[in-house]
């Protein structure tokens, strides 16, 4: 009993999470969830725009953020002695930058930059350029620490195959990091998909369908962060729903992502 | 090295530096609009004018109080955790005791909200106070710490514990005579880099410990926390955009002040390069 008795503290935790969201008298509203239309007066609580949009900025943000972060990897490795170092405790503290401070360089910075195109410049693609500020950290540490696995075997028997360092990237180095870099990005797409502040900030939060670049786009995070303080009843119901759903793919496609990211 | 080699080479490392880069432009924006606004009549004064004027004096009070509720909380329960990490030496419990943290560490922030304000703020009759923000807040960097402090412990060199061990003492006298003194110096950054964590944090406390701006006066006030101000002069206040940033400057400094404390887990040490 004693071996495994530490485990119910996190196990209550995250069963405290699952009871607090999941109320059963709730369950008749969740077929409404997969409507169109979100007017919790008029009882429609439709959220397939947010989840596209929730789908549409952190997929975004994966794409832009899993090459800087594979960049800003290979550069803390090939960057000769101290300076790999120094970069890597700055990706770290890059990492620790609160999404709320994002959220206000997105509004100060970005969106003004943005709106130059297409005023006002919030939307589907602000959003996505801060997710993906947000994220690369995480996944440049996960993609740094794979390659720190790669066996030194596998690195002497290209060089004394007299390789380039170009060929050595592309052919040794790469393959060996394809699960770390799926992996990687999944634990950056949960990351995304759970962020609230700094998307809640540049995105507009209107609720369209993220069909463009300037798409005025509500995430669910945003959805709750909105709406859930002054929602009663069904209206409350159905955000909490939301949020378990948000629980339950995040879970899952963390689970996933750690295995790629652990087992070699 | 050929010349084709430093090329490749540079080439990776210029365009590694890019996101560094765009994170260094968020710095030197915020310091050159905060800059203007800090003062010492910032920092101790009440705001005035929904915050366009007047200080942050209630909102440092308001997280400090966050802070040490979420270490009240999560500390007595991540330190057992920790120890227990580096002693036991069934390899599925403890597999399965670093799944179940990660997963914790996982869940998007807001459903944490969510949970407080069922179980604490409802639940348990706290109204929006810095009790439920502060329990909420510790429940959300719980595994933070586990994994920080569990990495802290793993440094302890193998003889320290095996003599501990060999003295016959407790695992309670070990953990309190051997350990924690051992590793006091990483334990401390470990637990200022989950403070770093929480104080980053809004979206949990936006329906835990609330909004209101004014001082508060117990742990049963609501009280608003400094990111949750920034947040609130950014999108809500016309005209508070300079407050905004020295509010952000002030709180970006305290949070990269602490989590740069943390060092890397892992150094390079191997002799050949990529």
């Amino acid at each position: 009993m004693r071996r495994q008795s530490p485990l119910l503290v996190p196990a209550g935790l995250l069963l405290a999470l699952v009871v607090a969201l999941f109320d059963p008298h709730a369950l008749p509203i969740a077929p409404a969830l997969a409507g169109e239309r979100w007017l919790p007066a008029r009882s429609l609580f439709g959220i397939a725009r947010f989840v596209s949009a929730t789908f549409a900025v952190a997929g975004g943000a994966l794409v832009l953020a899993l090459p800087a972060a594979l960049a800003s990897a290979l550069a803390t490795h090939l960057w000769p002695r101290h300076g790999g170092v120094t970069l890597r405790r700055l990706t770290l503290v890059a990492g620790a930058i609160p999404s709320v401070v994002w959220g206000f360089w997105g509004l100060a910075a970005l969106a003004p930059l943005l709106s130059r195109w297409h005023p006002p410049g919030q939307g589907l693609l602000a959003a996505t350029i801060v997710l993906a500020l947000m994220i690369w950290p995480t996944m440049a540490l996960a993609l740094d620490a794979a390659l720190e696995r790669i066996p030194d075997s596998r690195r002497l028997a290209a060089l004394s195959l007299g390789m380039t360092l170009g060929q050595r990237l592309r052919l040794v180095v790469m393959p060996s990091l394809r699960h770390a870099a799926t992996g990687a990005a999944l634990l950056g797409l949960t990351r995304a998909m759970g962020e609230t502040m700094a998307v809640l900030m540049v995105s507009g939060n209107v609720g369209d369908w993220p069909t463009g670049p300037f798409a005025s786009i509500r995430t669910v995070t945003a959805n709750l962060a909105l709406e859930f303080a002054y929602a009663q009843g069904a209206h409350r119901d159905a955000l909490l729903l939301s949020g378990l759903m948000l629980i339950v793919t995040t879970t899952l496609l963390f689970w996933w992502g750690r295995r790629l990211v652990t087992n070699q | 090295m050929s010349r084709h080699d430093t090329i490749t080479r540079g080439c990776w490392i210029l365009v590694g530096l890019f996101p560094i880069g765009v994170a260094l432009w968020l710095m030197i924006l915020l310091v050159g609009q905060g800059i203007p606004s800090l003062s010492w009549s910032f920092l101790l004064d009440e705001p005035v004018h929904a915050g366009r004027a007047g200080g942050i004096a209630p909102m440092l009070v308001s997280t400090t109080a966050l802070l040490g509720l979420a270490l009240l909380t999560a500390a007595p329960l991540a330190l057992p955790l920790a120890v227990w990490h580096r002693t036991v030496t069934d390899k599925r419990a403890r597999n399965r005791h670093d799944a179940l943290i990660d997963t914790l560490a996982a869940v998007p922030s807001i459903c944490w909200g969510l949970a407080g304000y069922v179980l604490l703020v409802r639940g348990a009759g706290f109204g929006f106070s810095l009790l439920a923000g502060g329990l909420t807040l510790g429940a959300m960097i719980l595994p933070t710490l586990v994994r920080l402090w569990s990495d802290a412990l793993a440094d302890l060199p193998d003889g320290q514990v095996e003599a501990g061990r060999a003295l016959g003492l407790t695992p309670f006298q070990q953990a309190l005579h051997i350990w924690l003194p051992a590793s006091a110096g990483s334990l401390l950054i470990g637990m200022l880099a989950a403070l770093a964590r929480a104080a980053a944090e809004t979206a949990a406390l936006l329906f835990t410990s609330g909004y209101a701006s004014r001082m508060p006066a117990s742990v049963f006030d609501s009280g608003r926390a400094l990111s949750v101000h920034i947040l609130d002069l950014a999108m809500n206040v016309p005209g508070g955009d300079q407050a905004a940033a020295g509010s952000a400057l002030v709180l970006l400094t305290a949070v990269l002040l602490f989590a740069a404390l943390l060092r890397p887990k892992h150094h390079s040490t191997r002799k050949v390069s990529l």
